[in-house]
């Protein structure tokens, strides 16, 4: 037994074959891993990003990116050490394909989330720039996306795409500023004359073939599938070895870290002007940016992603023990919606706010799961009953997400607080070890089995530093329900922290676990460190041991504010320029 | 709901009844593919090996009797061509069984997310000029239990939805009607299309200009896409020459529009795919796995087989190998590929059918639930055009070598490379007709 953990998920990445191909550390009982996306490995050593044959018929090679930064270990900076990341192109999410292509097109959409391939992965998040990359299945798909909207568009909203009135179509400037204008808002900057002359000449072909119209579709559709409307660039103006990104490029880099779209009118005219040559333009913008709208999911959707809510999708239960958790999982995908946001924005944005709320968001159905009750079908805030869980750790869709499908996974929530909350590892096993699985009487809870199974030496050196982090959580069921005793016989609930930087030492239960993590400097770190693996699309090297040490002391410095994190790290050098020709 | 699609819909053989707008398309013909009559592979691949007392039949030879799994195949048994006595290389489970089960190597970098060769699916596409068909029955995601290899080794992901797959197959062919001049599909046209996906392109060559070596390879992969999208749209276009021997009607989209609700009318789905892909001659390879490795619930398996729910691997493979509810999984597999094959044989070519033409490789990663690598259960299904001798049951009182039976599936394909994987050096005699 024991593949599946591994092969799986929980790992949120890892090494997959760890503690499973060691001997007797029979996986779960009852198994695990039955959720989530591909996952890559952090811990792995990197790989040269492999080349395939065209059109291998699938998706092949996913880079790795692994952390450099122990999470055990304080920050230390060595200015000697310091080096940029390399210039690059990032792709734009599934989610932030659909936001660019409405607000482009005028229009409400999310072809790019249903039809393209989900993103993998990487640490955790869906946004890693070496994993995001445009392959057979993603270009047959926007292919069939830009033939789409560009013939919806021309039918149905022209003046979206064409500067002058209709009846003006045959007009040869018209024509020309409508390649010049369309241009600018699908590249996020001036088309340069080269791409000017290129899409013109598309234009013309359609209208020689036809009309304007067959013009303007043929340019919709070619922009739609270029690398710059893919693409955000990332290669900026060099100055020496160093290269700032330049106003276009940042202005793409702060809206879409912030909002997940294109820069809105404000932020490109800023552009134009040449504006963001400033750090202190830069943070005026990221504060006006964080007071917009967009900002609520767009940050919201980081601690999403850092909760492992992506993964939920996938989690399903046995229907004989949750019969309703069908039901119950679009209502946890709504519950974190409001309860991120909320926290973020309304509740002061605070760290330990984050890991110790005493509140949620449901309707009445989803009370029902916490014990409270809610009016309606509306979500609306609710106090949740004393001693019981608290903060994120306690919200039902992360402990559904980090369960089985017929129980709780304490290896899977351990290593989930130990991998994403403190950016600590969990050192491989030696290989090569029985794997025959101990038999069990029936009846015993899922902390008796796992004890029993994990027990041998060689599975204890992983598993002591998961399973006793998961133990805290055994109250909170296979579905995020509080209950106090499992096959009839209580729930023992005390944990321990073992091998942190300032965590070691017992607990008792999901509050107090919840408790000490709020105030935890390794969990203040990590979340510096993961703010920057999301907000940058990559993992932290050494070379950026110093920018996180300014970042860590300005999230201090706001009383652990994560929206001042964000602001140190969107105006920190790693963000804002690159290293030139690596 | 029967996905499947009406015959009469599907196609046509050439010369009867083209009349309306037939979707047709050349293959795009190389060294090996010039046969008059088109081969193909689709590696059919299940987890957790079988029931051994419910899969092997009794009797030998020509003349034996099927178990209980194989029994949905009774109609096909002279098809079948079982071999026991497989023994895998490696530690026999599931993680070095699942690349051995396709690449003869029981190695794979599970982090890097690499084999030690090509699949079979693979080796036969590349060699065929096409890349094969590649899809999932599960739709969950499990990087590291796929069991597709691509030339360069890498996993590759496959396709779980078949309306996606569809798309991905035939979504940019152009309609093209018998001698006529190529239109594209919507009336659109071919130049301008052509151009449209010139200026991406050319976009891509500039942009890859201003980058560093690490960067370049992404758009090398759009560029490498890009121009196998324009190749499909211009497939049939001026220029391609030769007819295709057998046309298929365009309007069998209906039936891929449609996601399926659940998990055998996925399954099935996707063997309508290859199958219309086949016919169509697009493509001569797929692998269809019913799952990955390791957490394979199968999308519900329990409303199919009785007692059966969650996780199969962990919770009834492993635990009861030699149960009931394995061996009924077994026999719903069996099923599945029963209707793959019912589906190959139900669409005329020459003077039989697609199937005539076709060899199954029906094969697995371990003994059973509980790992194990003898007596593997390899079975192939279909002669390959009268290469394979079939309406077998061996007994191979040392192991043949599965290097050796790859191959023998290869050379029967018409592809006659010397080696393949650990111990693959020349086809099979018992095998080949």
């Amino acid at each position: 037994m024991g593949y599946s953990r591994h092969v799986g998920f929980f790992r949120l990445g890892l090494s997959v074959f760890c503690c499973l191909a060691s001997a007797g550390c029979s996986a779960e009982p009852g198994g695990a891993g039955a959720s989530g996306s591909p996952t890559v490995d952090p811990s792995a050593t990197p790989t040269t990003p492999p080349t395939n044959l065209p059109g291998s018929g699938g998706t092949s090679g996913i880079p790795t990116d692994p952390p450099a930064i122990d999470g055990n270990k304080p920050l230390t900076c060595d200015p000697a050490q310091t080096s940029l990341g390399p210039q690059r192109i990032w792709r734009l999410t599934r989610e932030q394909m659909d936001l660019t292509l409405s607000g482009l097109l005028g229009t409400s959409t999310h072809l790019a989330t249903d039809r393209l391939p989900k993103e993998f992965s990487t640490n955790g998040f869906l946004n890693n720039s070496a994993a995001l990359r445009v392959r057979e299945p993603e270009v047959t798909q926007q292919n069939a996306i830009a033939k789409e909207l560009a013939a919806d568009t021309v039918s149905a909203r022209l003046a979206t795409l064409f500067p002058c009135p209709e009846s003006q179509l045959a007009d040869a400037t018209c024509q020309q500023d409508f390649v010049k204008s369309f241009g600018e808002k699908a590249f996020r900057r001036p088309l340069q004359p080269e791409e000017l002359t290129r899409y013109q000449a598309l234009f013309a072909l359609g209208l020689a073939k036809k009309d304007a119209k067959l013009g303007i579709t043929a340019v919709v559709e070619a922009m739609l599938q270029s690398p710059y409307f893919w693409f955000r660039t990332e290669i900026g103006v060099a100055n020496g070895a160093k290269a700032r990104l330049d106003n276009f490029e940042l202005a793409s880099a702060l809206s879409y870290a912030l909002t997940n779209t294109a820069p809105d009118a404000e932020l490109q005219s800023a552009a134009r002007a040449g504006e963001l040559t400033t750090d202190a333009n830069v943070v005026v913008q990221v504060r006006r940016l964080l007071g917009s709208a967009l900002a609520r999911p767009a940050l919201g959707g980081f601690l999403r992603q850092l909760f492992s809510y992506p993964f939920l999708e996938d989690a399903n239960k046995n229907p004989q023990l949750f019969p309703n958790f069908a039901t119950l999982k679009p209502l946890m995908q709504s519950e974190a919606d409001q309860f991120f946001p909320y926290v973020l924005f309304d509740d002061g944005g605070k760290l330990e706010t984050l890991l110790t709320a005493n509140y949620t968001f449901a309707n009445s159905e989803l009370a029902q799961l916490y014990g409270v009750s809610a009016p309606g079908s509306a979500f609306t805030k609710v106090m949740l009953p004393a001693n019981q869980r608290a903060g994120a750790l306690g919200l039902s869709g992360v402990m559904s997400t980090l369960a089985v499908d017929n129980r709780t996974s304490p290896v899977a929530r351990g290593m989930f607080i130990r991998e994403r909350l403190l950016c600590a590892t969990i050192p491989d096993p030696p290989a090569g070890v029985d794997l025959t699985i101990p038999e069990l009487p029936p009846g015993l809870t899922a902390r008796q089995q796992l004890e029993a199974r994990t027990t041998a030496p060689a599975c204890s050196a992983c598993h002591s530093l998961m399973n006793p982090l998961g133990f805290g959580l055994e109250k909170l069921d296979s579905i995020g329900r509080f209950r106090d005793t499992e096959n009839s016989l209580p729930i023992d609930d005390s944990g321990e922290f073992k091998d942190t930087a300032d965590l070691n030492g017992t607990f008792q239960g999901a509050v107090d676990l919840a408790q000490k993590l709020s105030t935890s400097d390794q969990v203040r770190q990590c979340l510096t460190l993961d703010t920057f693996r999301y907000a940058l699309g990559r993992a932290e090297s050494l070379g950026d041991a110093c920018a996180l040490t300014k970042q860590k002391a300005a999230f201090a410095a706001a009383n652990y504010d994560i929206k001042e994190l964000w602001v140190a790290t969107l105006s920190s050098e790693p963000f804002l320029y690159r290293a030139v020709g690596q | 709901m029967s996905l499947a699609i009406p015959r009469r819909q599907l196609l046509r053989a050439t010369g009867a009844g083209l009349v309306a707008l037939p979707f047709l398309r050349p293959f795009k013909h190389t060294a090996h593919a010039q046969a008059a009559t088109p081969k193909r592979l689709i590696v059919f691949w299940h987890a957790n090996g079988a029931v051994q007392s419910d899969f092997w039949p009794t009797g030998a030879g020509s003349d034996f009797t099927l178990n209980r799994i194989m029994q949905p195949l009774s109609a096909h048994q002279k098809d079948l061509t079982i071999l026991r006595g497989i023994v895998f290389s490696g530690t026999g489970d599931h993680k070095t069984g699942k690349p051995y089960s396709v690449t003869g190597f029981p190695n794979e970098d599970s982090t890097a997310l690499t084999g030690s060769g090509p699949s079979i699916d693979q080796e036969v596409g590349a060699a065929f000029g096409s890349p094969p068909i590649v899809v999932c029955g599960e739709a969950k995601d499990n990087v590291r239990g796929y069991i597709s290899y691509d030339m360069n080794k890498n996993v590759v992901v496959p396709q779980k939805s078949p309306v996606r797959a569809y798309e991905s197959v035939f979504g940019a062919i152009s309609p093209m009607p018998p001698g006529g001049t190529p239109a594209a599909p919507g009336g659109r046209d071919a130049e301008l299309d052509n151009l449209i996906l010139d200026t991406a392109l050319a976009d891509v060559a500039a942009l890859r200009t201003r980058l560093p070596a690490s960067e370049q390879v992404k758009m090398d992969d759009q560029a490498r896409a890009l121009a196998q999208l324009k190749q499909n749209l211009m497939m049939g276009g001026p220029g391609t020459g030769s007819m295709p021997q057998i046309a298929c009607s365009s309007d069998n989209s209906a039936a891929f529009a449609t996601e399926p609700s659940d998990y055998e009318a996925r399954v099935k789905l996707h063997a309508d795919l290859i199958a219309t892909a086949f016919a169509c001659d697009v493509r001569r390879s797929a692998s269809l796995m019913l799952s990955p490795v390791g957490h394979d619930n199968m999308g519900g398996l329990g409303k199919y087989v009785a007692n059966v729910g969650g996780d199969i691997h962990n919770n009834i493979a492993h635990p009861d190998p030699g149960g009931v509810r394995m061996s009924d999984i077994g026999v719903f597999e069996a099923k599945l590929l029963n209707y793959l094959i019912e589906r190959l044989k139900s669409i005329p070519e020459g003077n039989g059918t697609v199937f005539d033409n076709t060899v199954i490789l029906w094969t697995t990663e371990c003994t059973h639930g509980n790992h194990g690598h003898t007596e593997i259960p390899v079975v192939l299904v279909g002669s390959g055009g009268g290469a394979l001798r079939t309406g077998q049951y061996l007994q191979f009182a040392q192991n043949p070598g599965y290097g050796n039976v790859l191959l023998s599936v290869m050379h029967a394909l018409g592809h006659k490379i010397a080696s393949f994987g650990d111990n693959g050096k020349g086809p099979l005699t018992e095998l080949m007709a």
